[in-house]
C-alpha cells in the first residue's frame, strides 16, 4: 500500500496534520459559548416564539388569519413546507449517496448536512399542521386503529406525504445518530464539563472503539446509507405528487417528480453552503472545508440548476405545444411572467436559472463571498419557485369566475420567518452540543500517524479488511 | 415495589388523561345545554316541520308564501304554489324575509322618547299616550302610510275617519305615471295586469319587471314561459332605455334610447305599426298623436337608427301576442306619463289589450298614494299645521327626496309616532315608537290584484314584545272613546268579520280553515270595478292628471342641467327602496348585475370610464344641484356613455348593524340625496330621472366587495347557441315534459364549438386505456362503464340536475334560498373583498367583452350561469381528501362530512368548478338571527370546507317518508331549495337514471352540455345553452 513519496498529508485535506489536530479543532467547538452565539440563539428563539404566538392566534381565531382565500387554498404555508422538505434533501444526498459513490470530499461537510436534513424535516413537519383549518384534529391523517374502522384515504397524496415525510424523518435521524456515535465517544473522552460528559456517555452507547464495534458500525452505516438513498428520491417525488396528482393546470404534470428532486438537491446544497460558509469562518475550519469542497459543491449546484432551468423550459414548451389554453395560461411560468405574479416568477427565474450560471467560472466557485451570495440567491429563488408553482396555478384555474390573486398575510410571514428561527435554533444548539464535523471519518482519510504515504482512498469502512 | 406503577393504575391515568384530552379536543364551539319541552305542545312533533301559508310583504307585490317551521320557529320561506302571484316561487327579498323577522336590530317593545334615550313603555301606557295625543290634536293629525290593501286599508280609512285624522298615502315606488296614463288611455284607475306568459315579444321601456316593477315574481315567471326556447318557439325581448339593470341584461336586443325619449320611441313604433297596417288599429285620439310622430326625428333624438325602430315595431306587431311595459323608476322622468300613455297606445296598436294587457283587472298593490300628497303634507308640516304625525309602513326621511328643511320639520312635529318595526331614519326621530309585528307574526290579508285575496297569518309567536298595528289602532279607539264601524276586540276578529262579510261570505269555520290552508282566495271573473282599494284620490294642488290621451303632454322637456352625465337612479333588486337594507343575506348577496355586495357603486360605460381615466373601484364625486356623493365606479357595458346610474337602497344613517357599518356610518350612498323634490304635474309622482350630474374623479380607490369577472376570459363555461342551431339540434324536450319527443343523444351537438383539442383528446381516450367520455351516451347510462365510481347498485338513483340557461334570468333568488336552507355563514364586506364569500350556488354573469359598450354594438346583455357543485361522477375533490371528509354516496352525491373535515383545502384546490367554500373563521348569527338555523343541517365552524349536496337533507327526508309510507319516490317530489324558488323554473332536479324523469328528458335536449366536460369529471349537471340572437353571442 505504501508509496514511495514521503508526504504525510491527506489528499483531500492537505492542511490537516494529525489525528490530534482533528480532535482539537473539532471538539473545541463543543465548549462554552460566547456572547455572539447566545445572541444568535436568542434571535432564533425569538423567531420561533413569534411563530408560536402567531400560530396560536390562528388556531383560536381561524385560518382566516392567513391570506388564503378562494381560489387559492394553499399559499405561504405549503410553499414553506416544500421549501424545507427540499432543504432536507442534500443532507442525505451528501451523506448517503456520495458515501455510496465514494466521493472523497464529503467527509468534512456531511455531518452538518445531515443535521440540517433532520432539522429541516422537523421544520417542514410543522407546516402541514399549521396549514390545517382544524389543526387539533391532525391525527385524523394517521392510520390509528379505531372501532369505527375509519382509515385515512390512502389514495390521497396528502396521506402519502405523511408516510413519505415520516419515513424520511425516521431514517435520516437514525442515520444521523448512528454515524455520530464514534464522534460522540471521542467528545465524551475529551469532555470536561460534567453535563456534557453525562450526555455524551449516554449518547455514545458505550462505544469503545474496538474492531468488532467498528466492523458492526461500518456495516450498519452502509446499510442505512443504502436505505436512505432511495428515500432521497422518493420523498420529494411524493411531495411533488401533492401537486402533480391534482387536476390544477400548472400542477398536473408528469415532469414534477424529477423536477422537484433536482430542485430539492439544488436548494439543499445552497443551504449547506449558507450554513457552512459562516461556520467555516467563525470556527476556523478552513483546513477542513477546503476550496476543493466548495468547488465540487458548486459544480453540483450548477448541474442541478441546469436541470431546474430545463424543467422550466419544458413546462412552458409542452403546455404551449398541447394547445390547451387552460393549461397554458395556468402554467406557472407563463402566468408568473405575464401576470399578477411577475415579481415572484421573475425572482424565481433570476435566482435559479440566471445567477447560478456564474458558477461556470472557477474563480467564483472558489470565492467564499461569491458563493455565499449565490447560495442566498438560490435559497430565495427556490422558495419563490414553490410559491409560484402553488399560488399562480391556483389563482388562475379553469373557472374564470373564481380567478383572484392571493396576498400573504402578516401571520403567514411571521410563521414563515419564524420557521427559520426554529431551524436555526436547532442548528445552533447542535453546533455546540454535538460534533459538527465527522471526526472519525476525517481521520480515516488522513494518513495514519505511524505510516508514510497518504491514507488509502478506498474507504476504510467500505473495505474494512484492507487495513490488515 | 411501592413506586412501581401497576398496570391498572397506568390504565386509570391513561383513561383520565386521555379522556380529558379527548373532551378538550372534541369540544366544538358554542356547545350548549339542550332543554327538552317540559310540557309537550300539541301539534308539534320534534323533528317534523309544520308549514303555514301566508303572504310575503317585503314589497307590495304580495306573493303567496309558505313558511316551514320547526319546533315553533320559522326556518324557511317558500312560495305558495296556489298563489297566482308567486306561482310557488319567491325572489331573493322574499327568501330573506326571515331576516326581517329575526333582525337583531328590531325595536323590541313600545318606546317613548326621553331626551336622547328611549323610555320603555308597557303597551297600555303607550296606547294611552297615543290616545291622549289624538284627543289633543283633533284636526291637526295625519296618518301617513304606504301601500295598504285589503282589511288593513279598510280599518285605516275607518279609524282615521272616526278619529278625525287625515289619511295621506305615498309609496316610494308608486307608479303614479302608469296609473295616470291608464286612466287616460284605458279608462281604468290603476295599473292593468300584464300576462307575460302570453307574450312572445316583450318590449320594456325602462320597466324592471324582473326586479321590483309591480309584481316581479309573477312577471319574471310569465316572461320565462313566453320567452324561453320551448319546442321550436322562442320569444324576443327588446329593452329600450339608457341603462340595463338585471331586466335589461336579459334582453335579446337593446335600443339604448337617450333618457327622456322612451315615449317618442314608443310612439314611433306605434307609428311604424300603423304604417304597416295602413293606419288601422288605435282610437281616434291616439291616432292623431301617433300620426304626429316623425320616426326619423325620433330616431335622431333618441340616438338609435331608424331601421332598428322599424324592425322592433315589425317584431312587435305580432297578432296580439306581444307586450310593451313601462315606465319604471328608471324611466320616470318629466315625460313619464307620456311614456306610460305611449306604451299603452303601442299595446293598443299591436292589439295586445285584452290578450297580454288585461285591463279588466288591476294590480291593486301597485301604488295607492302619490308623492305629490307627501309634498303637500310636508309643506303643511312646515307651516305648523300638523301636531300629530303617525307614520306606518314607509320611511319618508330616507326613501324619497324632500325639500330643504322638510326633514327637520317632520322631526319637529309635536308628536311623531312611528309604527315601524325597525329604527329607521324616520322612526329615529319619533317621539313614540309603537313597533308593528313582522308580517310573519301578524294576522292580515292582502289584495295584490283584482280578484286575488291572500292571507297573512302568523307562523310563530312574536320574537319581540311588539304589537300589531291593527290591534293598537282598535285598542286606541277604545281608549280615546271613538267608535269605528265593525269595532272588534282584536284585529283578528276585525279581519274575520270582514272576511265572513266580503271575501268568503257565508263560509263557516271550516271554510275559514280551508282558506287558511290555501293561503289565497282567487275569485274568477272579478273585474276591476269590484275592487275597493283606495282608488279615489283627493285633488292635489299643482297636479292635473290627464283625463284623456289628448291631455297627455308628449313634449315634456328632457331632463337637463349643468353636468356631462345624465343621472339615472333605479330601484335595488335586493333592498327595494332601501327598506330591506338591514337583511344580512341581501347585503351579502352580490347584486345580480354588478356582483357587488355590501356597498354602493356608480355605473358608467367602458368608453366613459376610458374618457375619464377611471378604473373599477376608482371613487368619483357625483354632483347635482341638490347634492353630491362620493362613490366608487363599476364599469358596466350595458349603459349609455352619457349616463351614470346609481342604485337606490343604500346609504342608511339608521336601520341597524348591517345597513350601517360597524361604526354606524352609512354603508354606501343614498342616491335620493342627489335629487330635488320635484313633482310630475301630470301624475303627481316623483320625477326620479330629473337631472344631469357632473362627475369628477377624486383620485381615491376603493376595494369593491365584488365577486367574479366581467367575461369568461376565453374559457367556454357558459355556452350559447342560436335559434337556428337550437332547432337543428333536434326536437327540444319541453320543460313541462308534455311535448317530449324522441330521445336525442345527451349532449348531441354540445361540442360543435369546442376546442379542437378536446375532440382529439376524446378520440384518444375512446381508443382505450382511459374511461371513455360519455359523449353520445344517454342519461340512463350513468354511470359510464369502467369508471371507479361506476359501482352504483340497481336500486340507487343517480341524482342530477338540468339547468336551462334560457330560463335563468340571473335574479339570484336561488342564492338566498340556499343560504336560508343550509345555514351558510355571512362573512361581511371585508371578507368578501378577500374572496372568502360563501355561495354554494352562485350566478355567474358574463358579458361578451369587458371594455366595449353594449350601446355601441346595440346587442343583448349578459349570459347567466348558475354554478353549484356538479356532483361529479369522477370527482377530483374526492380522492385528494386525506380523511374521507369528501366522499361519494351510493346515489352519486359528492358528500362532505363536516365533522370529519380537518381543513387541508386540497379538495377546493382540486375542484375545477371552484364550488367548494371554506370557513376561514367561525361566522356568527347574532341573537335572534340564529333562531333561523335549519336544524337538519350542521352549522359549520372555522376550518371546515363546505359545499352544495343538492340539499341532501331534503333528499333523505323524502326517502325516509317514502319508506315509511312504503312507496317509491315520485319524480319531482324532492326539490332542492334553489330549484324550489327559481321564478324561471330554470333548475330541474331528479333521478338521471330514470329515463322518464323530467330531468332526464330535459337533459336530452339538443342544447345540453356539461361544463368543462373535457376534464372527464362526469358531472351530474347538464346545462342547456342559452339561445342568443345571431351576432350577439355573449
Amino acid at each position: 500500500m505504501a508509496t514511495a513519496t514521503p508526504v504525510v498529508r491527506s489528499e483531500t485535506h492537505p492542511h490537516v496534520g494529525s489525528y490530534a489536530e482533528v480532535n482539537r479543532d473539532v471538539l473545541k467547538i463543543l465548549s462554552k459559548p460566547g456572547p455572539g452565539y447566545l445572541a444568535l440563539i436568542a434571535l432564533a428563539a425569538a423567531g420561533f416564539g413569534a411563530l408560536g404566538i402567531a400560530f396560536l392566534l390562528q388556531v383560536f381565531l381561524g385560518i382566516g388569519m392567513s391570506g388564503l382565500m378562494n381560489p387559492v387554498g394553499w399559499g405561504v404555508y405549503i410553499t414553506t413546507f416544500v421549501f424545507w422538505v427540499g432543504i432536507a434533501h442534500s443532507g442525505t444526498l451528501i451523506s448517503a449517496i456520495l458515501y455510496l459513490f465514494r466521493a472523497p470530499w464529503r467527509q468534512s461537510i456531511y455531518r452538518a448536512a445531515e443535521a440540517m436534513t433532520v432539522f429541516a424535516v422537523m421544520t417542514a413537519g410543522l407546516f402541514p399542521i399549521i396549514h390545517l383549518g382544524r389543526p387539533w384534529l391532525f391525527w385524523y391523517l394517521l392510520p390509528y386503529p379505531n372501532q369505527r374502522g375509519i382509515w385515512p384515504n390512502f389514495r390521497s397524496p396528502l396521506v402519502w406525504d405523511v408516510f413519505a415525510v415520516g419515513t424520511y424523518f425516521t431514517v435520516s435521524s437514525v442515520f444521523f445518530f448512528v454515524g455520530m456515535i464514534p464522534d460522540i465517544a471521542a467528545a465524551r473522552d475529551a469532555a470536561t464539563v460534567p453535563w456534557r460528559r453525562k450526555l455524551y456517555t449516554a449518547l455514545s452507547l458505550g462505544w469503545r472503539g474496538t474492531d468488532r464495534e467498528w466492523k458492526h458500525f461500518g456495516r450498519a452505516y452502509l446499510y442505512l446509507a443504502a436505505l436512505a438513498t432511495p428515500l432521497v428520491l422518493s420523498v420529494h417525488s411524493v411531495v411533488s405528487w401533492d401537486f402533480a396528482m391534482g387536476i390544477v393546470p400548472g400542477w398536473h404534470s408528469t415532469i414534477f417528480a424529477p423536477y422537484f428532486v433536482a430542485g430539492a438537491i439544488f436548494s439543499g446544497l445552497a443551504m449547506v453552503l449558507t450554513i457552512l460558509l459562516p461556520v467555516r469562518k467563525v470556527f476556523g475550519l478552513e483546513a477542513y472545508f477546503t476550496t476543493r469542497h466548495l468547488d465540487s459543491m458548486s459544480k453540483l449546484i450548477l448541474f442541478t440548476s441546469l436541470i431546474v432551468s430545463y424543467a422550466y423550459f419544458v413546462e412552458v414548451f409542452l403546455t404551449w405545444w398541447s394547445g390547451d389554453a387552460a393549461h397554458f395560461e395556468g402554467n406557472y411560468v407563463v402566468a408568473s411572467i405575464s401576470g399578477y405574479y411577475w415579481w415572484a416568477g421573475g425572482t424565481m427565474l433570476t435566482c435559479n436559472a440566471l445567477v447560478p450560471q456564474l458558477l461556470w467560472f472557477r474563480q467564483v466557485r472558489r470565492s467564499v463571498p461569491a458563493l455565499f451570495v449565490i447560495a442566498l440567491f438560490i435559497n430565495i429563488g427556490m422558495w419563490f419557485e414553490r410559491f409560484v408553482i402553488i399560488v399562480t396555478s391556483l389563482a388562475k384555474e379553469y373557472e374564470p369566475w373564481q380567478w383572484a390573486p392571493y396576498k400573504p398575510s402578516l401571520t403567514e410571514m411571521i410563521i414563515m420567518v419564524g420557521s427559520f428561527g426554529w431551524f436555526f435554533l436547532l442548528m445552533l444548539i447542535f453546533m455546540r452540543v454535538l460534533p459538527p464535523v465527522a471526526v472519525a471519518e476525517l481521520k480515516e482519510v488522513l494518513p495514519a500517524p505511524m505510516r508514510r504515504g497518504p491514507a488509502a482512498v478506498p474507504h476504510p469502512i467500505f473495505e474494512p479488511d484492507e487495513e490488515e | 415495589m411501592a413506586d412501581r406503577m401497576e398496570r391498572r393504575d397506568f390504565l386509570k391515568v391513561l383513561g383520565v388523561a386521555g379522556g380529558g384530552a379527548t373532551l378538550a379536543g372534541c369540544s366544538t364551539e358554542g356547545a350548549e345545554k339542550l332543554i327538552p319541552y317540559v310540557v309537550q305542545p300539541e301539534e308539534i312533533v320534534p323533528g317534523v316541520a309544520t308549514w303555514y301559508r301566508t303572504t310575503c310583504r317585503e314589497c307590495p307585490a304580495g306573493c303567496g308564501m309558505e313558511v316551514r317551521t320547526r319546533e315553533g320557529r320559522a326556518l324557511k320561506a317558500e312560495g305558495n304554489p296556489l298563489s297566482p302571484i308567486s306561482h310557488g316561487r319567491l325572489c331573493a327579498r322574499g327568501q330573506a324575509s326571515l331576516h326581517g323577522l329575526y333582525d337583531p336590530d328590531r325595536i323590541p317593545q313600545a318606546l317613548a322618547r326621553d331626551g336622547e334615550d328611549w323610555e320603555r313603555l308597557p303597551w297600555s301606557a303607550a296606547e294611552e299616550r297615543l290616545a291622549v295625543a289624538l284627543r289633543a290634536n283633533r284636526g291637526r293629525a295625519v296618518f301617513l302610510s304606504g301601500t295598504t290593501t285589503g282589511t288593513m286599508d279598510r280599518l285605516l280609512d275607518a279609524w282615521c275617519a272616526a278619529a278625525g285624522v287625515e289619511r295621506v298615502r305615498y309609496d316610494a315606488f308608486g307608479y303614479e305615471p302608469l296609473r295616470a296614463a291608464s286612466r287616460a288611455v284605458y279608462g281604468i284607475d290603476g295599473v292593468p295586469v300584464h300576462d307575460f306568459s302570453a307574450a312572445e315579444v316583450v318590449v320594456s321601456f325602462g320597466a324592471d319587471f324582473m326586479e321590483t316593477w309591480v309584481s316581479p315574481v309573477d312577471y319574471a315567471h310569465g316572461f320565462v314561459q313566453g320567452h324561453a326556447m320551448s319546442g321550436d318557439r322562442r320569444g324576443t325581448f327588446i329593452h329600450i332605455g339608457p341603462h340595463q339593470s338585471l331586466t335589461g341584461l336579459n334582453c335579446d336586443e337593446w335600443l339604448p334610447a337617450r333618457a327622456g325619449t322612451e315615449h317618442l320611441v314608443a310612439l314611433a313604433m306605434a307609428r311604424a305599426i300603423a304604417d304597416r297596417r295602413g293606419g288601422a288599429g288605435a282610437g281616434a285620439a291616439s291616432a292623431s298623436a301617433i300620426a304626429a310622430v316623425d320616426i326619423a326625428h325620433v330616431a335622431d333624438t333618441a340616438g338609435i337608427p331608424v331601421e332598428r325602430i322599424q324592425a322592433a315595431a315589425a317584431r312587435f306587431d305580432n297578432g296580439g301576442r306581444s307586450l310593451a311595459v313601462g315606465p319604471g323608476v328608471a324611466s320616470q322622468h318629466r315625460a313619464a306619463t307620456a311614456v306610460a300613455a305611449a306604451v299603452a297606445m303601442l299595446n293598443q296598436a299591436a292589439g295586445n289589450v285584452g290578450r297580454t294587457v288585461l285591463t279588466d283587472r288591476i294590480e291593486t298593490s301597485a301604488g295607492t298614494g302619490e308623492y305629490a300628497q307627501l309634498r303637500a303634507l310636508v309643506d303643511r308640516i312646515g307651516n305648523g299645521q300638523v301636531g300629530l304625525l303617525l307614520v306606518h309602513g314607509e320611511n319618508p326621511l330616507y326613501s324619497v327626496p324632500l325639500p330643504e328643511g322638510a326633514a327637520e320639520a317632520i322631526a319637529g312635529v309635536d308628536t311623531l309616532v312611528s309604527f315601524s318595526s325597525y329604527l329607521d331614519e324616520t322612526a329615529e326621530k319619533a317621539d313614540l315608537l309603537l313597533p308593528d309585528h313582522h308580517f310573519l307574526e301578524s294576522w292580515d290579508d292582502w289584495e295584490p290584484r283584482t280578484g286575488v285575496t291572500s292571507i297573512v297569518q302568523p307562523v310563530m309567536t312574536p320574537v319581540f314584545r311588539t304589537k300589531q298595528t291593527g290591534d293598537v289602532l282598535l285598542s286606541v279607539a277604545r281608549r280615546a272613546g271613538f267608535g269605528i264601524p265593525n269595532q272588534a276586540n282584536t284585529y283578528y276578529d276585525y279581519l274575520r268579520g270582514r272576511w265572513s262579510r266580503e271575501v268568503i261570505a257565508g263560509a263557516d269555520e271550516e271554510g275559514w280553515r280551508d282558506a287558511l290552508r290555501a293561503g289565497v282566495i282567487v275569485r274568477a271573473g272579478a273585474s276591476a270595478g269590484a275592487t275597493t282599494a283606495g282608488t279615489t284620490r283627493a285633488a292635489t294642488p299643482g297636479v292635473s292628471r290627464p283625463a284623456a290621451i289628448g291631455d297627455v303632454r308628449f313634449d315634456a322637456p328632457l331632463a337637463q342641467a349643468e353636468g356631462d352625465f345624465q343621472l339615472l337612479v333605479y330601484p335595488s333588486y335586493r333592498f327595494y327602496d332601501g327598506r330591506l337594507a338591514n337583511r344580512p343575506w341581501l347585503q351579502e348577496l352580490p347584486d345580480p348585475v354588478s356582483k357587488i355586495s355590501w356597498a354602493s357603486w356608480a355605473e358608467i360605460s367602458p368608453s366613459a370610464a376610458q374618457r375619464l381615466g377611471l378604473d373599477m373601484g376608482d371613487v368619483v364625486e357625483v354632483t347635482t344641484a341638490a347634492g353630491s356623493v362620493e362613490v366608487p365606479v363599476f364599469i358596466h357595458p350595458g349603459i349609455r356613455p352619457d349616463t351614470i346610474a346609481i342604485q337606490l337602497g343604500q346609504g342608511h344613517t339608521a336601520l341597524g348593524r348591517y345597513a350601517q357599518s360597524r361604526e354606524g356610518e352609512p354603508r354606501g350612498v343614498n342616491a335620493t340625496r342627489l335629487l330635488a323634490a320635484e313633482v310630475d304635474p301630470q301624475s303627481g309622482g316623483l320625477v326620479w330621472i330629473q337631472t344631469t350630474a357632473s362627475v369628477r374623479a377624486t383620485g381615491d380607490w376603493e376595494h369593491l366587495p365584488a365577486t367574479g369577472k366581467l367575461t369568461q376570459g376565453g374559457r367556454e363555461i357558459a355556452l350559447t347557441t342560436t335559434v337556428a342551431e337550437a332547432r337543428r339540434g333536434g326536437r327540444i324536450a319541453d320543460l313541462n315534459g308534455d311535448e317530449h319527443a324522441e330521445q336525442d343523444p345527451v349532449l348531441a351537438g354540445a361540442h360543435h364549438d369546442a376546442h379542437p383539442m378536446e375532440v382529439v383528446v376524446s378520440e384518444l381516450q375512446g381508443a382505450g386505456g382511459f374511461a371513455p367520455l360519455t359523449f353520445g351516451g344517454a342519461p340512463q347510462d350513468y354511470p359510464p362503464p369502467g369508471t371507479y365510481y361506476g359501482e352504483y347498485t340497481e336500486e340507487h338513483p343517480r341524482w342530477g340536475m338540468a339547468i336551462d340557461m334560457e330560463r335563468c334570468i340571473g335574479c339570484s333568488a336561488c342564492m338566498t334560498a340556499c343560504h336560508a336552507e343550509n345555514n351558510i355563514g355571512i362573512v361581511g364586506p371585508e371578507l368578501v373583498k378577500e374572496g372568502r364569500i360563501i355561495d354554494w350556488i352562485r350566478i355567474e354573469r358574463y358579458f361578451a367583452h369587458d371594455n366595449e359598450d353594449l350601446a355601441e354594438t346595440q346587442s343583448g346583455g349578459a349570459t347567466f350561469l348558475p354554478m353549484l357543485c356538479q356532483q361529479c361522477g369522477n370527482a377530483p375533490c374526492e380522492p385528494v381528501c386525506p380523511v374521507y371528509a369528501s366522499y361519494h354516496t351510493p346515489d352519486g352525491l359528492n358528500a362532505q362530512v363536516y365533522n370529519r373535515c380537518v381543513g387541508t383545502r386540497y379538495c377546493a384546490n382540486n375542484c375545477p368548478y371552484k364550488v367548494r367554500y371554506y370557513n376561514y373563521f367561525t361566522y356568527e348569527w347574532p341573537e335572534p338571527l340564529n333562531w333561523q338555523l335549519n336544524p337538519d343541517v350542521t352549522v359549520r365552524e372555522k376550518g371546515i370546507m363546505e359545499k352544495c349536496t343538492f340539499c341532501v337533507q331534503r333528499i333523505r327526508e323524502h326517502e325516509r317518508s317514502a319508506r315509511l309510507e312504503d312507496r317509491a319516490l315520485v319524480d319531482g317530489e324532492i326539490v332542492p331549495a334553489c330549484a324550489q324558488t327559481c321564478p324561471g323554473d330554470a333548475i330541474v332536479f331528479g333521478n338521471l337514471k330514470d329515463a322518464n324523469s323530467r330531468v332526464a328528458r330535459i337533459a336530452a335536449s339538443g342544447r345540453g352540455y356539461r361544463v368543462l366536460e373535457h376534464l372527464n369529471t362526469q358531472s351530474a349537471i347538464i346545462y342547456l345553452k342559452k339561445v342568443v340572437v345571431e351576432g350577439s353571442e355573449a
